[in-house]
């Protein structure tokens, strides 16, 4: 079970290149993409999920051309966009049955047993007959989980599917996305770190288009083995140690000021070794990236 | 702080490519709604940018300007609730009144601002190249501003009031639309009721536009103030004015009051109680229960389809909109019945189904647009509610999902026109009709394509072909209304004249005949039906073909062959319905233009002035006239074909001598073999395009010499007609009816092909006319009969064999009756020489059989309409009594009269028989005197024309018609008042006198005064009639007939003129009533 990404590239019609000769290939279980806002994630996913054509480039899933057969893809998809709605006026049981349907469940005993167990597992079951139109943000958001997962896909596409959940929720979506990873393909695009370091075991970092990194988690976590250092300072002093170090984050702890550098050696007596994040090695990319086009 | 608001608002929308695009819209409008007026008033001395017709245009506002102002009036206020940015602007420190008030008045000056496109539109009209420069006169800037500011800003304050109304109380954009729309209904249920049956003081006052005041305004302005007068702001008009303003400004305090930003300002749906959820742990194993048998066959997608079809379809019939709109739709349709009923000329009618399925015309155009946005509404659903990016990846091909949906939209579609059925049936029963019921004529009607269910269902496939090939949803409603409006006001304005042009339209759909039906277009209909079938089937699967699946295609993407939303089945569906349109076309425009079945207008007005230009000679000679007539005329009602033989006796009664005889034959007639004296005539002269054939005699006819001639001919319809203006009701399969010229040729010159309207006449560079008919001193004229050309008085045997079911009927008295081959045959005689203005035909009728002293009657109504013979047959027998005993005797032994379809004409009076047009009260409803006395009198009338034409040689010169047409009036009027009172007769003068007010404004050349009146419908049978009955007043009526009587002894055999009979009677008028009858019949003015 594999997905092939070759040479894809993307220019819209104002001039924007969404994706840059982009090439991945992904095997079974879970693989995170992680990027910026507007680094190109969702444009991918939306090509990979057969809603937008690419300029150029190819995309096989396990023998199937999608850009030229992309019918075939849709029977094997689950893909839970970044921003959706639903039709208010329907119930998220009646609407799941539909979404059934269409996948090719054909047989309503079938339909029903799906549904209902999918409504257990997104914590929906006690209001499935509810008008989605009466849902908060987080239930429409495991509503969308739950259409995702229907029929069974065996490649899975989410994108930024934790906005919006509570913790409890979150973990409880982790869990069950790993659980289908053991048998499936899935995409998780996301611009949280902590979502791709806790789930996946392999990964790429996009940002303007282009496939900056990949690897496993541990793989570019560990590729800062040593040099990642952490100091807390005073706001007002932030600024002459930009200039002095290589500062890939800053973050506040307690009121006060805690700046990430990288180096090779302790940059000075005030720094403490840090053992690197995956979060870590993709700013200290985004700091390089940053560099290279400035 | 309200100030900045507009300014924010105004320049946000000026600096969009929209406002461009609106103005342009207005712009266009304005050019294209001014020549429509124009058109449709066609006197020939009115300016194109009359300022008559600057009023009407900015009271009525116009099709696009209501539709932009539907689109653009609520956004400034909804933007912030459907993008939640309500949410943050409302807790700006702004006063919510202030803020209201700012946006109500942005939108209002917004679309005044739009409107000042309309008036520049109908400002820059001398410019567009429309018409030569002598047709405008300078721009009348200060009448344009004072109807603007009188007319159109204050109907855009009544739209916005309205529509803000709506959106306050709601919260949705749906609740202004509906209010436009009920609005326009309510504007146009006043304008069409004021068309039909006059401009009476609730119809001018309740218009929401003032367009019906307007109208009532400027109908009564002579052609000078039409041009360039202001519009006096007083009556009605400034009732209505002041009663709408009111009405939008209390619109406006109560939004004003309602409005504030707590309940307002929350996110749509917001307001809903959001579900809350207790945390449960999850006991099901995803693993046991996620591996479902999957299915992806053609059979499983037809079942989709069905399933998603059904789905779709409660969708739209569940929400409480649905039920309010079809609820309002309901309650106009029940209101029109009730209140309006269908009034033609004579008033209200029987509950009759053509009458009930009326409905879908007067409210067609509304429901059509709604069902158009409704559709483009649902195929953007899932993009409007965003669930797309979902149901755009399922593993269901596109023509599932959308084509889906184009079942449902024919389903609801179906539920409308059905339920509209449903009421006219409910209707129709309530009101007594319940044996008037006529199921198929509701079947064809309502669900059928005569823009019923399968007209909605044809242009929703427009509106599944736009939303396919914009992928726009706003886009989609513009084009696809547009499209409608475009067509509609095409047709209505004159600018389209082929029905091939219409698309889903059908020739005939208003031209019902309660006698005979839909006629030829029956046919017709079927074949353009067939046709537009075609083109929607490209244009379903052209949609499935272009619809975006996903995020937007390029064109040029969406435009290769290659593309996978069809399969190869379904590409050469579509090539092959594209050739079957074009093959269907071509079929119809054989059809209908090829056999002569239509002509566009201005080819045949070019037609008629190259007659005029290359035969007016003809006029001039000396031609044969008919003296008598035996006919032998067969008709094959079923085949649309008459094959006839007449033996005619031709006299010259001119002092040249004439060699060649000169026929002009109608449309589908040929002229097998002409015989002088049984030998062949040699043919000398062969015109196809003017049908005019010209023979030598073998020998000259000398002066004072007849011959005798045999014709014989046939005259066969082939192919089909495509309008209401050929219902070739002259061989018809139901029941035929013509005139004698409709069969037989005109000899030498036809004067009735000259084009008789100047400004008609000067465009095709002929010479205007001073009047229609020729002067009072022409000598030629003098001579001359006005109810032919070709002879004066006739005699005739007339033998007109039909089939069985069928009964012949045509001039003269009835000779004999016998069956021959299983058909009917009847002979009829005129032995005394009449004027040749016959009627002849074969209908399907119920005979009524009375006698009045010596005079046998004959009422032949359509077998439907029993319902008011015996007032009609009272009316005959009052009428012959009175004709005995005041003036001489009625002419005939027998008459028989004749119910004959609307589209012939109204009156027919010819020896022995008359003829009255369905809608004069055969299935009126005369429960009212108005409509009692009318039938009485108009019936009379026709008697009374008897008594003229029998009695009296009329000059073919000015004031003819006030001889034969207006003098029977006045008699009809007399009997009238003896046996019906004054009542009845102040009734009927009103009904002429609101004739006059509504159809004399649409005299096309220039009124002349009574006394060399010139043939106007408005003025021999309503105007002259009035006036012969104020001078009968003056002198009593036993003077006044005694003058008549005495007017034809005196030189009998010479032809008369109603200006000697005019001034004999005014001799007998008091010195002090003289005065006033000479301005009623000396001058132009009202009577």
């Amino acid at each position: 079970m594999k997905l092939t990404i070759q040479h894809l590239s993307k220019t819209y019609p104002n001039g924007v290149q969404a994706l840059k000769d982009v090439s991945l290939t992904i095997g079974k279980g879970m693989f995170g993409l992680l990027g910026q806002n507007g680094a190109g994630k969702s444009t991918l996913m939306r090509t990979i999920a057969t809603l937008q054509d690419p300029d150029t480039g190819e995309i096989d899933f396990n023998g199937i051309d999608i850009l030229k057969n992309p019918e075939a893809l849709r029977r094997i998809l689950g893909y839970l966009p970044q921003e959706f709605g639903v039709y208010p006026n329907v119930s998220a049981k009646e609407l799941l049955l539909h979404i059934a349907d269409m996948k090719g469940i054909t047989q309503m005993g079938e339909r029903n047993d799906q549904v209902e167990a999918l409504l257990q597992r997104v914590n929906l079951y006690d209001v499935k007959d509810k008008k989605l139109g009466g849902y908060s943000g987080g239930m429409k958001q495991r509503f969308g989980i739950a259409q995702a997962l229907l029929a069974h896909p065996q490649l899975i596409i989410v994108d930024e599917p934790t906005a919006g959940l509570d913790p409890m929720e979150r973990n409880r979506f982790y869990n069950l996305l790993s659980e289908l990873g053991e048998n499936s393909v899935v995409i998780l695009s996301t611009h949280i770190v902590e979502d791709v370091s806790t789930l996946c075991n392999d990964m790429a970092i996009i940002g303007n288009g282009e496939v900056l990194l990949t690897g496993s988690p541990m793989e570019i976590e560990t590729s800062l083995n040593g040099k990642v250092w952490e100091k807390q300072i005073n706001k007002s002093e932030y600024a002459s140690h930009l200039e002095k170090y290589k500062v890939i984050s800053n973050h506040f702890h307690l009121g006060k000021m805690l700046i990430t550098v990288v180096a090779d050696d302790m940059p000075d007596g005030d720094f403490y070794k840090k053992a690197p994040e995956l979060e870590d090695a993709y700013f200290n990319l985004l700091f390089d990236r940053q560099n290279v086009m400035s | 702080m309200i100030g900045k608001i507009i300014i924010y608002e105004l320049k946000k929308r000026f600096t969009s490519w929209m406002t461009l695009l609106f103005i342009v819209m207005l712009i266009f409008q304005g050019f294209w709604y001014t020549k429509g007026y124009f058109d449709y008033y066609p006197n020939d001395g009115l300016l194109m940018n009359a300022t008559a017709v600057s009023y009407m245009n900015l009271s009525a506002c116009g099709m696009l300007m209501i539709i932009i102002v539907a689109i653009v009036t609520g956004t400034s206020l909804h933007k912030d609730l459907q993008y939640g940015t309500g949410q943050w602007i409302y807790s700006l420190p702004v006063n919510e009144k202030s803020f209201y008030v700012g946006r109500f008045l942005s939108s209002f000056f917004y679309n005044v601002l739009l409107a000042l496109g309309y008036v520049l539109g109908i400002a820059l009209l001398p410019y567009g190249g429309l018409a030569e420069a002598e047709r405008f006169g300078p721009i009348p800037w200060g009448q344009l501003f004072q109807g603007f500011f009188l007319l159109t800003v204050p109907n855009l304050f009544l739209l916005t009031s309205l529509f803000f109304l709506g959106l306050v109380l709601t919260r949705k954009l749906a609740a202004g639309y509906i209010i436009i729309f009920g609005t326009v209904i309510i504007f146009l249920l006043m304008q069409t009721v004021s068309e039909g049956s006059g401009i009476t003081p609730g119809l001018a006052i309740g218009d929401p536009f003032g367009y019906v005041a307007t109208d009532g305004v400027t109908g009564q302005m002579s052609l000078a103030e039409r041009n360039f007068s202001y519009l006096p702001i007083e009556g009605y008009l400034l009732t209505n004015r002041i009663l709408w303003l009111s009405i939008a400004l209390v619109a406006f305090l109560i939004s004003y009051f309602r409005f504030n930003f707590k309940s307002f300002g929350n996110k749509v749906g917001s307001q809903k109680k959001t579900l809350r959820q207790v945390y449960t742990v999850p006991t099901e194993n995803l693993k046991t229960t996620l591996v479902p048998h999957l299915s992806f066959t053609n059979r499983d997608f037809i079942k989709k389809l069905w399933s998603l079809a059904k789905l779709e379809f409660r969708n739209i019939i569940r929400p409480v909109s649905f039920k309010i709109i079809i609820g309002v739709i309901i309650l106009m349709e029940v209101l029109q019945f009730l209140m309006w009923n269908a009034s033609f000329y004579i008033g209200p009618t029987m509950p009759l189904t053509s009458t009930m399925t009326l409905f879908r015309l007067s409210f067609g155009v509304f429901i059509m647009m709604l069902i158009i946005i409704w559709s483009g509404e649902l195929f953007f659903k899932d993009r409007v509610v965003k669930i797309s990016a979902i149901t755009d990846a399922l593993p269901v091909p596109v023509w599932v999902t959308q084509f889906s949906r184009f079942l449902a939209l024919s389903g609801m579609a179906f539920i409308l026109a059905f339920t509209f059925m449903v009421v006219g049936i409910v209707v129709q029963l309530l009101t007594g009709g319940a044996s008037l019921i006529e199921f198929g004529l509701f079947a064809y009607d309502m669900l059928g394509y005569n823009w019923g269910w399968l007209t909605y269902v044809l242009w929703i496939a427009v509106v599944f072909f736009v939303a396919g090939l914009t992928g726009n949803r706003f886009l989609t409603h513009i084009l696809s209304v547009g499209a409608l409006l475009f067509t509609i006001l095409s047709f209505e304005l004159g600018l389209a004249e082929q029905v091939i042009f219409a698309y889903a339209a059908v020739p005939g759909l208003e031209d019902y005949s309660e006698i005979s039906e839909y006629g030829i277009w029956y046919t017709s209909a079927v074949w353009y039906f067939l046709m537009w079938t075609v083109a929607a089937i490209a244009f379903i699967l052209l949609g499935i073909y272009f619809w975006d699946r996903g995020v937007g295609k390029s064109w040029i993407t969406k435009l290769k062959f290659g593309g996978k939303q069809l399969n190869f089945a379904g590409k050469t569906t579509v090539v092959a319905s594209i050739v079957a349109f074009f093959v269907l076309q071509s079929f119809i425009i054989k059809s209908v233009n090829k056999e002569g079945n239509f002509t566009p207008s201005a080819v045949l007005e070019e037609r008629d002035a190259t007659y005029e230009r290359d035969y007016s000679y003809l006029a001039d000679k000396a031609h044969p006239k008919y003296t008598h007539i035996a006919l032998r005329f067969d008709i094959f009602p079923e085949e649309r074909k008459a094959e006839y033989v007449a033996e005619v006796l031709l006299t010259n009664p001119s002092t040249e001598w004439i060699d060649t005889l000169f026929l002009n034959t109608k449309q589908a007639v040929s002229l097998i073999s002409v015989q002088q004296e049984g030998k062949a005539l040699a043919l000398v002269k062969k015109d196809s395009i003017q049908h005019i054939l010209a023979y030598a005699f073998d020998k000259a006819m000398v002066p004072g010499d007849s011959t005798r001639i045999q014709l014989k001919m046939k005259k066969q319809y082939t192919g089909f007609s495509q309008s209401g203006s050929e219902p070739q009701a002259d061989l018809m399969a139901n029941g035929t009816t013509g005139g004698i010229h409709e069969y037989l040729p005109v000899i030498g010159y036809c004067p009735d092909r000259e084009l008789d309207e100047n400004r008609i006449r000067s465009e095709h560079g002929l010479p205007k006319w001073d009047s229609r008919y020729p002067s009072v001193t022409d000598k030629k004229a003098l001579q001359e009969n006005p109810f032919a050309p070709d002879a004066n008085r006739v005699t005739a045997t007339i033998t007109i064999s039909t089939t069985e079911n069928q009964i012949p009927f045509a001039p003269g008295r009835l000779v004999s009756t016998s069956e021959e081959n299983g058909r009917t045959l009847r002979t009829y005689a005129i032995s005394k020489p009449s004027y040749f203005n016959w009627m002849l035909g074969s209908k399907q009728v119920k005979q009524h059989r009375l006698a009045q002293g010596e005079t046998q009657i004959v009422v032949l109504p359509s077998p439907k309409h029993p319902f008011n013979v015996d007032l009609y047959s009272n009316a005959l027998k009052k009428g012959i009594h009175y004709l005995n005993l005041e003036f001489e005797g009625y002419p005939y032994k027998e008459v028989r009269l004749v119910e004959i379809p609307y589209y012939q004409g109204e009156f027919f009076a010819y020896p022995n028989g008359i003829a009255i047009s369905e809608r004069e009260g055969w299935y009126a409803d005369t429960s009212g005197m108005k409509e009692r006395g009318y039938i009485f009198q108009s019936t009379v009338t026709q008697l009374a024309k008897h008594w003229v034409q029998e009695n009296m040689n009329i000059a073919n010169v000015q004031g003819a018609e006030m001889l034969t047409v207006a003098l029977p009036e006045a008699i009809g009027l007399q009997v009238l008042e003896k046996e019906m009172g004054e009542e009845a007769l102040a009734q009927v003068l009103e009904k002429k006198r609101d004739y006059i007010g509504l159809h004399q404004a649409n005299e096309p050349n220039k009124q002349p005064p009574l006394i060399y009146s010139d043939g106007a419908d408005y003025l021999e049978p309503h105007k002259g009639a009035i006036a012969l009955h104020e001078l009968q007043k003056t002198m009593g009526k036993t003077q006044f007939n005694n003058l008549i009587l005495a007017f034809i002894r005196e030189s009998p055999e010479e032809p008369k003129v109603f200006i000697h009979l005019y001034q004999e009677l005014l001799k007998e008028v008091p010195v002090s009533e003289k005065g006033k009858i000479k301005q009623l019949f000396e001058k132009v003015g009202p009577v």
